[in-house]
């Protein structure tokens, strides 16, 4: 059985940086599952079935936290015990400048009404992502925990807003 | 390697020392049968060389079953029943306006909302007539194997949903087949392309059958086959576009003209020869007798192309929502492989050339990879192979929360098995129940998803509104199989259970309901329902009662009086056995508290935005 005291990186035998090559992972993603698939035991005990379900669970919660680039970084911080946007008193919150910008960003989402025009504001915020992401690995880098975790909260609503232009993509399909 | 050849009769050998597993396409049209033997699939084909049995069942006068005759002209013949596996009559009738011949809608045949066809002398259910097709199939494996086969991956559309997949694991239980294990159509190809092709990369799986449409998207390596996204469309395949050419025959050569189910059979089955033709042919002239009159039909491929247009389109613009969905961009599918035999039809392979580019692959038989799959995968999960297969969860699953709104805790195209949990809290002083609602869908609202099991979680100790923390973690196995427990983190109180389908037919009454008497069966069905809505009722007053507890000054006096008033009226309905007058005074209740839910929620976030701070403010955003 896998252990499954073993943070995400070592499961996929990586250094824990914040930059990772998402290929390897996947590659050794494909390897554990194939390994400890509960459908490689099929004949085994039900012992045996209960502890691949647990390994192929753990694995695939590793999988989803590593090869995505928010939950990523809201694991590392984890594991350096820095909580960010939460209610607790000793949480990293949001700066005002960054809401300010986060309510334009949505206002001006509210208001387009095309594909094409949804699909230009998706491109500016995904550019807007990938130099958060940069500036990330640096912090990260220089282990400046606490502008690094600043940035994730900037990388959460990026995400979420990503998650909403999606939506609304889905939508004009319908 | 061997995998696409057909194995005629008589030719096998040894093939009983290893119990051989059998794969089943159960399609809309035409289902088919597989057999794994030493890594060496074939599909079994009948003593004329074929594959493909129709997926007709026709219940004859001397009470006989037989399968798979499309020269029926009877109308106790059965057609198509995959389309209504999982539906309630209700369902059914939104779906369709007049097509589907002898369904039983009398009210009174229908009080249990059971879709039943009226075939002679008695009245049979979709999974009924779905278990026929399957015994056929299994028979025909037995004849092949000369050995009993009592274990079958069966292959189902990867948008069908809990109910359907449930009548279709009933259907199999009642032919005496064990499921090893329910696989999405599209999968199933996939496992069998990319073993034979041996391919490698991404690659998109575009099914269009008989009755449903499939779009998945798969990551395929060194025999590992991962699903990425998938979506589709059960009441969209092959049946629609003949159903366009029936509606055009119709009216522009029969338009005055009376015509009887027969007829009208004829008519359609007469449009499925046409659509095959002009899949080959630019056009065509066909006779049919009407009432002793003859009636001259022509047809060319463009008049059957603008017909259809607008269906194909639609297949597009969910492919381009499955590749939205799993963060793809079309450049990096490399390869589209077509399924079903519908996408034999030029127009469907034109649109999607234009829509993702010369990249399409129908050098494999679309009729028979599903069954293939299936047999591989069958293989895997008894003697084992080299292929795994990592699935998804097609749907989200979530949890009621306050207001009626659902809580995603897995999202759609999260893979199988995985685990994830929420926290919740009391949201009252000293309450000590929490409902669990789990439903699955990707809208909003609970009305609008499928509601898949209701419990509640009790003797949580009183505490403070927000005190106590209940845990609800889902977990998904990888069959698919949903477990939902619920745990009060201070107590260690803790409900566990596994989601069944609560609607449909219940698992383990299923022989005894369709074999026994109809009656005993309506009963027990009723009694259930009955049970249900009880349970429903209790969650909705307690949590009533609880709100009128803390909140009461929202109200005035006269809209307390009238609340308390139906909460009276349900608790009495509730020592009786009326379930309409009992579901109708839930939904009025549910209806006057709707403004007093409003005010709460209000004057909760009023108190909320009093005491703000920018972190707060945040977390609305």
């Amino acid at each position: 059985m896998l252990d499954l005291t073993k943070d995400f990186f070592d499961v996929f035998n990586i250094e824990k940086s914040f930059s990772i090559d998402k290929n390897h992972i996947e590659k050794e993603y494909f390897l554990l599952q194939n390994k400890y698939h509960p459908d490689r035991f099929v004949n085994a005990s039900e012992e045996e079935k209960f502890e691949a379900a647990q390994s192929s669970i753990f694995i695939n919660k590793a999988y989803n936290t590593l090869k995505d680039d928010l939950k990523r970084s809201e694991y590392i911080l984890k594991i350096q015990s820095i909580m960010v946007n939460t209610e607790s008193s000793d949480s990293i919150k949001p700066c005002p400048i960054l809401l300010m910008e986060v309510m334009e960003d949505r206002d001006q989402l509210s208001e387009l009404k095309n594909f094409d025009d949804i699909q230009d504001f998706e491109n500016r915020i995904n550019s807007k992502k990938e130099k958060c992401l940069n500036e990330l690995d640096n912090e990260f880098n220089n282990e400046n925990y606490n502008d690094a975790a600043s940035l994730t909260i900037r990388l959460q609503f990026l995400t979420k807003i990503l998650e909403e232009i999606r939506l609304k993509k889905l939508k004009e399909l319908q | 390697m061997m995998l696409l050849d057909i194995h005629e009769p008589g030719e096998s050998s040894d093939n009983n020392d290893i119990g051989a597993t059998i794969g089943i396409d159960l399609g809309t049209t035409n289902s088919l049968v597989a057999i794994a033997n030493q890594g060496v699939y074939e599909v079994i084909a009948d003593e004329n060389g074929k594959f493909l049995i129709p997926s007709i069942v026709e219940y004859l006068k001397d009470g006989n079953v037989e399968v798979g005759n499309k020269f029926s002209d009877s109308t106790n013949a059965i057609r198509s029943v995959k389309r209504l596996m999982g539906k309630s009559f209700g369902d059914i009738k939104d779906l369709y306006d007049n097509d589907i011949h002898n369904v039983v809608d009398s009210k009174e045949d229908n009080e249990d909302n059971i879709v039943y066809f009226d075939v002679g002398d008695k009245k049979v259910t979709a999974i009924e007539v779905s278990a026929e097709i399957l015994k056929e199939l299994k028979n025909r494996a037995e004849a092949e194997l000369s050995n009993i086969v009592d274990k079958a991956v069966i292959t189902v559309p990867a948008y069908f949903d809990d109910a359907a997949r449930q009548s279709t694991k009933d259907a199999a239980k009642l032919a005496g087949i064990d499921v090893l294990r329910l696989v999405n159509e599209p999968t199933a190809a996939a496992l069998c392309y990319g073993l034979d092709k041996e391919a490698e990369g991404i690659y998109a799986i575009y099914d269009l059958g008989g009755g449903t449409f499939d779009v998945s998207i798969l990551k395929m390596e060194k025999g590992v086959f991962q699903v990425i996204a998938t979506g589709g469309d059960t009441f969209l395949g092959g049946d629609d576009f003949d159903n366009e050419i029936t509606k055009y025959i119709i009216e522009k050569y029969l338009n005055d003209i009376e015509l009887s189910s027969e007829d009208l059979l004829r008519i359609q089955k007469l449009s499925r020869e046409i659509k095959e033709i002009l899949s080959e042919d630019d056009t065509g002239e066909w006779k049919i007798n009407i009432s002793g009159e003859e009636y001259n039909i022509l047809f060319t491929r463009s008049l059957f192309e603008e017909k259809v247009a607008s269906l194909v389109d639609k297949t597009i613009s969910t492919f381009s929502r499955v590749l939205i969905d799993s963060d793809l961009k079309r450049d990096e599918i490399q390869g589209v492989v077509l399924v079903g035999g519908s996408t034999r039809m030029p127009i469907v392979r034109e649109k999607l050339n234009k829509f993702i580019g010369d990249i399409i692959i129908a050098d494999i038989n679309p009729d028979k990879v599903v069954a293939i799959g299936a047999a591989i995968q069958a293989e895997s999960l008894t003697q084992g192979n080299n292929t795994l297969l990592i699935d998804v969860t097609p749907l989200s699953l979530g949890l009621e929360t306050y207001g009626g709104l659902v809580e995603v805790i897995i999202h759609r195209n999260t893979p199988i098995p995985c685990s994830a949990s929420q926290k919740f809290t009391t949201f009252k002083d000293g309450q000590t129940g929490l409902k669990i609602h789990v439903l699955q869908g990707e809208r909003e609202m609970v009305d609008q998803c499928r509601s898949l099991a209701q419990f509640e979680l009790k003797n949580i100790p009183p505490m403070k509104a927000g005190a106590a923390i209940v845990e609800v973690t889902f977990t998904m196995d990888s069959d698919g199989l949903l477990t939902v427990s619920a745990r009060e983190e201070t107590t260690g109180t803790q409900q566990e259970i596994e989601v069944k389908p609560s609607y449909g037919l219940p698992a383990n009454k299923i022989e005894e309901m369709l074999l026994d008497s109809m009656n005993n069966a309506k009963d027990d069905i009723m009694r259930r329902l009955l049970a249900e809505v009880k349970v429903e009722a209790d969650i909705t007053v307690t949590s009533v009662e609880s709100a009128l507890e803390s909140d009461r000054e929202l109200l005035s006096y006269e809209e307390y009086e009238n609340i308390t008033s139906v909460i009276d009226d349900i608790k009495e309905l509730m020592l009786g056995d009326d379930r309409d007058k009992l579901d109708i005074a839930i939904k009025h209740l549910d209806k006057i508290t709707g403004p007093f839910a409003e005010k709460r929620v209000n004057k909760s976030l009023g108190e909320y935005l009093e005491g703000e701070s920018v972190n707060e403010f945040a977390k609305k955003l």
